[in-house]
């Protein structure tokens, strides 16, 4: 249970240092002009920022392919779907395949498309650790805190869920070694019969998971925490001039894919 | 009436509490008296379901009282709910399971997790979590992630978040049961430690020998109070001992053993070093 994706790389570059919001503003921005723009000199153009921002985030290569690998399958399957079902005059037939020249060129598109788009969303979150990326979605959320969304909250909340996930996952492991000690067997039978074994696991995880949140709530209560009071942050975010920079930097590059 | 703490006024003043839990048929604190003073330091025992964790969130200001004649927590009413608010920032409470009191992704960020509930600003919060790290030596460990270290350093930063908020009296729920014995001698020590810089302390414990140290110890038996008073007084009566579902301590277990084929010792050792006094002095 590695990471399947690309999870935080502890560093100290520009990319790290820069505010989370303005990061994920300049992200998103980023992947809808991928999406709005359907020429390969656009994709040139993207694809040359987003392996520059790679660069810059000195995050090392391996990182990211350890991530990456799992994804390759989705492009691959993305290639090929594209490669058999695509319209276009037919240069080669065989029973439903019908491969041509536009075919071809469109899958190589939405192939690299996609690798780009991964590529831009994980320097956001190789370079920005998820509590920093939660306490810039709440700040970017906070409009909706009129409509009555408690943002902050959920952020906390989220917090929390990744905070516990690898205490779930050892625990999981623990149900699973005890259960098998009984005698269950996860790994043979038909789909339903392993999906019938995994109730006495996932049973114990819930009931446990309720106590730890009990617990936890009563020890947050005990340091002083109220839903909806003001709270202020160890490290609060701070936007300066490289963050308007990275802002600035964006729109010219998303300017100059949808140009050329 | 609430507020206003009084430095001379005792840090807990409670007198006929009663507590019941919604449904259930008796009460788990039942008419318990307890006075704790500015830095004393008083350990509560009792067997498995005498209440003692029942007592340590009502000390807390999180679980309303279900009646008291009165119930001060550094100055506050824990028969409302204001002072129950108030009296969470005065009172410290720790909690048995480490893991299920560490909220944030990262030991700094857990300790400033106190403060910033109470919003202090980015400045003060940084000094004193600076402060709370030395002190609690987790300086090396401060971005480390909570599944990242051992049971004695998740209980150590759990205690740096409490004591972080400043705190007049610190209430501990078995700190140690869930602990290795290095991380139980970690977890001691700085309790020890703070103690002895002048904090108010409340117990909780199963283990006699954590009790023997104490100014006072208290022992719930069916909800209210069964004993009160020295460490010595209490294990003295070993058939009383033994009644409460408590044992002796290591040192006095061992101590009666070899009374029992006949090499009694005067008096009743209740640390290892009295013990060895105690053998020193036998023929």
């Amino acid at each position: 249970m590695k990471a399947t994706i690309a999870q935080y790389y502890a560093g100290d570059s520009l990319l790290h240092r820069l505010d989370p919001r303005a990061k994920f503003v300049a992200v998103s921005a980023l992947a809808v002009a991928l999406f709005v723009r359907d020429s390969f000199a656009g994709l040139a153009v993207y694809a040359a920022a987003a392996v520059l921002a790679y660069a810059l985030s000195g995050v090392p290569v391996a990182w990211f392919w350890r991530a990456f690998r799992p994804l390759l399958w989705l492009v691959a399957l993305t290639f090929v779907a594209q490669v058999v079902f695509a319209p276009g005059d037919p240069f080669f037939s065989f029973w439903f395949i019908h491969l041509s020249w536009r075919g071809l060129e469109l899958a190589a598109f939405l192939s690299l498309r996609l690798v780009v788009l991964v590529l831009v969303g994980s320097v956001l979150t190789l370079t920005t650790p998820s509590m920093a990326l939660t306490d810039g979605l709440a700040w970017l959320g906070r409009p909706l805190r009129r409509l009555r969304v408690p943002t902050d909250e959920l952020a906390l909340m989220v917090t929390i869920a990744l905070r516990f996930i690898p205490t779930l996952l050892v625990e999981l492991d623990t149900i699973m070694r005890a259960q098998r000690a009984r005698g269950a067997d996860f790994r043979h039978g038909g789909l339903g019969e392993r999906t019938r074994s995994l109730v006495p696991v996932l049973v114990p995880l819930f009931v446990l998971s309720f106590r730890r949140a009990d617990e936890l709530a009563l020890a947050m209560e005990a340091r002083c925490y109220r839903p909806g009071a003001v709270r202020t942050r160890l490290h609060p975010l701070r936007a300066g001039w490289s963050d308007f920079a990275l802002l600035v930097v964006t729109a010219a590059v998303i300017a100059a894919g949808l140009l050329v | 009436m609430s507020s206003s703490p009084d430095e001379t006024a005792p840090l807990f003043d409670i007198s006929g509490l009663h507590y019941r839990y919604a449904g259930a048929q008796a009460d788990a604190l039942a008419d318990l008296d307890l006075t704790v003073h500015e830095g004393e330091f008083v350990a509560v025992l009792g067997a498995n379901g005498s209440g003692k964790s029942t007592l340590a969130r009502l000390l807390g200001g999180l679980e309303k009282p279900t009646a008291a004649r009165h119930a001060l927590a550094c100055g506050h009413d824990l028969l409302v709910e204001d002072g129950r608010l108030s009296a969470r920032r005065d009172v410290g409470v720790l909690f048995q399971n480490p893991e299920n009191q560490l909220v944030a992704q990262c030991v700094e960020d857990d300790v400033a997790f106190g403060l910033e509930n109470l919003a202090w600003p980015a400045a003060d919060m940084r000094r004193r979590v600076d402060a709370m790290l030395a002190r609690f030596g987790l300086e090396e460990l401060r971005r480390r992630e909570p599944h990242m270290l051992s049971g004695g350093q998740k209980q150590r930063t759990a205690l740096a978040g409490v004591i972080a908020v400043p705190r007049r009296v610190l209430v501990l729920d078995e700190p140690t049961a869930m602990l290795d014995p290095a991380g139980r001698d970690e977890v001691l020590m700085a309790v020890r430690e703070m103690h002895a810089d002048g904090l108010a302390v409340v117990y909780i414990t199963q283990e006699m020998d954590e009790a023997v140290g104490a100014d006072r110890v208290v022992v719930l038996g069916g909800g209210t109070e069964a004993y009160a008073g020295t460490a010595a007084g209490l294990f003295a009566d070993a058939v009383r001992v033994r009644r409460l579902g408590l044992g002796l301590p290591a040192a006095g277990e061992l101590a009666l053993a070899l009374a029992e084929r006949g090499h009694a010792l005067r008096g009743l050792p209740l640390t290892i070093d009295e013990l060895l006094a105690a053998l020193g002095d036998a023929p």
